[in-house]
């Protein structure tokens, strides 16, 4: 599977734009996420219902996980141009698993 | 066949295990929250609440996501199960790939093509290793349920595939991505259990043999030193040392700068990833720039805390803690709620504190450590509230077992010691034979070898030990095994697989460790991850006896990594049968045997992980809130994780009772939870808590002495300046309120103490009658002016022998009197005692619940020795027959665990109160009622008939209606019980009988009861039975005189 082929130079970069790009969505979901969830709560004085409300239990934790989600993708993206140069025959083992 | 044909099969066969664990586990998940932590879980994930420490965020996000598609509330509990069961699938799936994995490497040398033979054996050991876990006790339990252990065993199963994986890409840069991603999913996985973390060494392992052509044992020792300090690292310094961090920052734009609240922190933030990414941009040797994304990652995946802290801040119902701010988050991640145990060297049961002379007094020596800062909310600033204190202790020795005072005769039981100091003989012992021996070695072979039943043991031998199968061979440990009372027989937790799992496992262990240097390095990588998530735990943990349940699932890594060695095991047997013969049926035919290894396994562990169509946790849960009446917004008091969590999910998730108020006792010492409690909730008022932050804050009136000699000179002070007396402490001195105000809440420290040996409440007879309190039988017929003269003016609270009131009792107190009897105050019964004030002969039981009142019932003749307290018969008729529902307890099959067969038996003996009850009102058609529908109710085809679960008390009530036929059959069943255990204890051998000896003096007793009750209703049967008991307890009492 590790082509003697090539030699792996060490300007080769570990990640692309692309990689950079998903990385940047996903962090910036995350912290649009949270940033959705704050909010005050109840006092002493009164319950405050809001703490359950739709934008803060439901849409904020997906868009979070989204984000933590995304930064997954943008660990293992791998632009197909950066694919071609590397293991040229081996490239259909890499695409399993 | 081709390498490339082979990956899809491989990948093919990994999904068909994914979907035979994904629909056994869906068949089996609990359709609604399990007891313990799991309705907390569930109803946090739903409502994004903050759990106990250390919460377990990363999972609330993925477990909200999950009950967003509940199309009514019932169904939110089932989805966080179902996800739950996904997850166990999704672990199995990637144990199945790390399997073929290895074997492969073992198996084959680098050629291009795989002969059928060896993708047999390939394919055919995932499939036996994998099926093998998936029908595991340990992991099947959680894999049913809404604990956060599956998908923590996920994490660590795709954790460990990922280094596995990473392997075939390790030269290329590109490979590095991989180990990116495992730093990033560790450090999301931190946001579920920590027990993720204890993967690395095994990992470190992979990635040294992998990097290092030539491998020596230094290299070995050196790579697991050094993972070992990754782990210290992350979690004692990188962790820690982030959130003090953080608090510096907090410290100096709050206090200093006079910003809001939190900017320090998110600076501080801001800064931490702009500082490492800079790092990232500055440095590219690949080592370098490797290892600090891998940071970076572990802090992104760390951020899902980000969740707690928001919404702490927004003062959820569920906050436990409240870490709204840096320095409470951290002290919430540290989980400094939980005793720490001392580990390398540290304090012994027998020691004492040091003291030292100050003055004329002697204090206990205390080590002053840091500084405890808490937001103080109206001056905008940090305050610092008090020093931590780490009590110094005498007599100290090396590796500490048993270093908790509170158990001491525990542990003493367990040792055979009777000095005053352990020796370290005596700590090695208990450490061997409790510690690693009972709690955890028997864990292990319950998984691979067999459960006697799914009773907790604590060392006797007949719950909860591991056996064989092998009959002459249990019968030899554990007495014969055909003798146990019905009960235990019929037990569904009773599972025996012969030890072929186990047996498999080792043979894999031995044949990988044959297989060449290859072999002995993945030997060596198992073996890290199976020590690290089973025995260094074991370590770590230092487990006090007495724990409030079997502790199995912590250690579902390490039956893992046993269940890759079962795998292995398999192909091994099928590759040394390949070396004999050329015939490919023969090696599938071998395989096939060995699948029948897991097949059997399933089938003795199906029906005691089958928790379909049980919903008992929910209803019984309700049945607490629907014990309280549906007016006045009543409020409950309990103290453990099953007598609250159910409720709190009963109201937050289930909408039940949101009328009501839930106070934890447990919690109720804490300043937190005082302050939560006086905030409104849902469509109930804030507890009748007057006091304010300052008098309850942590570090404040923790405990008050009580000084009952200055009575006298306060009395004193009443008769000589009545006016003078009266404005400084209030009308009567020794009420309630008065105490509180003019006394513990004082501004004089020397006035903080209780100055009486009674305390008094003053009652509002008009509230009493308002309040539907059931009066005592003597005045219940007087109306009008003489009701009220017979009601008594003041409840007297005697404080005799009681040297101090704590938080607890003050509060208790306090509520007690704020509340005046119109706002319904109860305390469930599974509360032990809650303090040392004596309130029983106030209560008056109307369910699973006592109400607090003003009469004492003992005085008033409503309870006396035979009737420990009183009874409001309609209330409970009421709650019992009508109220409460019972969670499909009538299912034919249904499995209980003991958890729930124990709340099962509260409701029974509720029954029986009930009938006996009417009984003596002379309502007898009422009390058959009763009696016929708890048989309904409360089936004995699912909850058996023992002594404890309230059928003694059952077949009582029968005899005194009449009954005879229905009382001599459960009498005879009881006797039945007893006699069995009797015979089966005679059968165990030379000090096994010590153990039991009490125990069975107990059964003696309890046989005897029976007979007592046999006598009136059938004189023939009365006769046999006491002559068989009067003979067995002939041969019994020469083994009583055995020691002596």
């Amino acid at each position: 599977m590790k082509s003697k082929m090539m030699k792996q130079k060490e300007t080769e970069t570990l990640f692309g734009r692309g990689n950079y790009m998903i990385l940047l969505i996903g962090s910036a979901l995350i912290i649009a996420g949270y940033l959705l969830m704050s909010g005050e709560g109840s006092t002493p004085a009164a319950y405050n219902p809001d703490i359950f409300s739709g934008l803060r239990i439901k849409v904020a934790p997906i868009v979070c996980l989204a984000g933590y989600l995304m930064n997954i993708f943008g660990i293992l993206y791998r632009s197909k141009r950066s694919q071609l140069f590397q293991c040229f025959p081996c490239v259909h083992h890499h695409q399993n698993e | 066949m081709s390498n490339l044909l082979f990956k899809k099969w491989n990948d093919f066969s990994g999904w068909i295990v994914f979907l035979i664990a994904a629909f056994v586990y869906g068949m089996t998940i609990e359709p609604t929250a399990s007891f313990w932590d799991c309705p907390e879980f569930i109803s946090c994930a739903e409502k994004l609440q903050v759990g106990h420490p250390p919460g377990a965020p990363f999972y609330m996000l993925v477990g909200n996501l999950f009950t967003q598609f509940a199309s009514d509330t019932s169904q939110v509990s089932y989805l966080v199960n179902f996800l739950n069961a996904l997850l166990s699938a999704g672990c199995i799936l990637f144990l199945f790939w790390s399997i073929t994995r290895l074997v492969k490497s073992l198996v084959i040398n680098d050629e291009k093509n795989l002969s059928t033979t060896n993708v047999i054996i390939i394919l055919g050991s995932g499939f036996v290793g994998a099926l093998a876990y998936t029908f595991s006790d340990t992991f099947w339990f959680s894999a049913v349920e809404g604990e956060v252990y599956a998908f923590s065993s996920f994490l660590t199963a795709l954790v460990f595939w990922m280094i596995l994986r990473w392997q075939d890409e390790s030269d290329l840069i590109y490979g590095d991505r991989w180990l990116i991603l495992i730093a990033y999913i560790v450090g999301l996985s931190i946001g579920v259990h920590l027990l993720n973390l204890l993967c690395i060494p095994a990992i470190v392992l992979v990635f040294y043999y992998q990097k290092y052509r030539v491998v020596s044992f230094k290299g070995v020792i050196a790579a697991v030193a050094i993972s070992g300090l990754l782990i210290v690292f992350i979690l004692f310094i990188y962790i820690p040392g982030m959130a003090d961090m953080g608090g510096w920052f907090e410290l100096l734009f709050v206090n200093m700068f006079g910003l809001p609240f939190h900017t320090g922190l998110l600076i501080f933030l801001a800064l931490t990833f702009f500082v490492q990414t800079g790092a990232i941009y500055r440095f590219r040797k690949r080592i370098v720039h490797t290892s600090l994304w891998c940071l970076l990652m572990l802090t992104v995946g760390y951020t899902t805390y980000a969740v707690i802290l928001i919404r702490a801040n927004a003062n959820t119902p569920l906050n436990e803690n409240a870490p709204d701010n840096i320095f409470t988050l951290k002290s919430y991640l540290n989980r400094e709620q939980y005793e720490s145990a001392p580990l390398l060297y540290g304090k012994t049961y027998a020691s004492e504190p040091e003291y030292v002379a100050e003055g004329d007094y002697y204090r206990v020596k205390t080590a002053k450590g840091s500084a405890v800062y808490r937001p103080d909310k109206e001056e905008g600033k940090y305050k610092i509230i008090r020093y931590k204190e780490d009590v110094c202790y005498t007599r100290n020795m090396l590796f500490p077992r048993m270093w908790n005072e509170r158990m001491t005769s525990s542990y003493k039981n367990w040792t055979g010691g009777s000095d005053i100091a352990p020796t370290q003989k005596e700590n090695l012992t208990y450490f061997i034979t409790y510690q690693l021996n009972y709690m955890y070695w028997r864990y292990f072979l319950w998984n691979f070898v067999g459960r006697q039943n799914d009773v907790q043991g604590s060392g006797e031998p007949e719950h909860g030990n591991w056996i064989t199968g092998i009959t002459w061979l249990d019968n030899l440990r554990l007495g014969d095994q055909n003798l146990l009372p019905e009960s235990l027989r019929q037990n569904k937790g009773h599972n025996v697989f012969y030890g072929l799992p186990l047996l498999l496992g080792l043979f894999g262990i031995y044949w990988q460790w044959n297989r060449s240097q290859k072999g002995k390095q993945q030997f060596s990588v198992l073996f890290f991850l199976f020590f690290m998530t089973g025995l260094a735990i074991v370590l770590y943990l230092n487990q006090t006896p007495g724990q409030p349940r079997e502790r199995d699932y912590a250690y579902a890594g390490s039956f893992y990594a046993f269940a890759i060695w079962i795998g292995i095991g398999a192909a091994g047997l099928c590759n040394t049968l390949c070396q004999r013969t050329t015939s490919t049926v023969h090696v599938g035919a071998l395989m096939m045997i060995c699948l029948l290894v897991p097949i059997q396994m399933a089938s003795q562990t199906w029906d005691d992980h089958d928790r379909s169509a049980r919903f008992t946790c929910r209803d019984f849960g309700a049945n607490y809130l629907m014990t309280l009446p549906d007016k006045g917004n009543p409020i409950i008091f309990c103290n453990g994780d099953n007598d609250t969590f159910p409720l709190w999910y009963n109201q937050d998730t289930e909408e039940v009772r949101r009328d009501a108020r839930v106070c934890n006792l447990s919690y109720a010492q804490t300043d937190w939870y005082i302050y939560q409690q006086q905030c409104p909730l849902y469509d109930a008022p804030g507890l009748p808590i007057s006091w304010n932050k300052n008098q309850y804050q942590e570090g404040k009136n923790e405990y008050v002495v009580i000084r009952p000699e200055l009575k006298k000179q306060i009395e004193e002070l009443y008769r000589k300046h009545p006016e003078e007396a009266r404005d400084s402490f209030g009308k009567d001195p020794f009420e309630v309120k008065n105490i509180l105000k003019y006394w513990v809440f004082s501004e004089k420290d020397e006035f903080h103490v209780i100055p009486t040996d009674t305390i008094n409440i003053h009652i509002d007879k008009e509230a009493v009658l308002r309040s539907g309190i059931m009066l005592p039988k003597a005045i219940r017929h007087l109306k009008g002016e003489e009701l009220k003269e017979a009601i008594p003016d003041k409840l007297c609270i005697p404080l005799k022998d009681v040297r101090m009131l704590t938080k607890v009792d003050l509060l208790i107190l306090e509520m007690l009197a704020n509340c005046n009897w119109e706002r319904p105050l109860y305390l469930a019964i599974s509360v032990g005692s809650i303090s040392k004030l004596k309130f029983d002969d106030y209560f008056v039981q109307e369910g699973l619940a006592f109400r607090f009142t003003p009469f004492n019932y003992k005085k008033w003749g409503d309870a006396d020795e035979n009737r420990p307290y009183a009874v409001d018969v309609e209330r409970l008729y009421d709650n019992v027959m009508n109220r409460y529902k019972y969670g499909g307890l009538d299912t034919p099959g249904l499995y209980l665990d003991e958890t729930t067969l124990r709340t099962c038996w509260y409701h029974r003996r509720l029954f029986a109160q009930l009938a006996k009850e009417l009984i003596a009102q002379g309502d007898k058609v009422c009390a058959k009622k009763v009696l016929a529908y708890a048989e309904q109710a409360v089936p004995a085809y699912n909850v058996p008939e023992t002594h404890e679960s309230g059928t003694y008390e059952i077949a009582t009530a029968y005899v005194a209606l009449g009954e005879k036929m229905k009382a001599i059959l459960l009498t005879e069943h009881l006797i039945a019980e007893a006699e069995d255990y009797i015979n089966w204890a005679f059968s165990l051998k030379g000090n096994r009988i010590e153990m039991v000896r009490n125990d069975c003096l107990y059964k003696f007793w309890q046989w005897n009861q029976y007979n007592e009750l046999l006598k009136n209703i059938d004189e023939k049967k009365y006769k046999e039975s006491n002559q068989r008991l009067e003979d067995k307890y002939a041969l019994f009492t020469p083994t009583m005189n055995y020691k002596n």
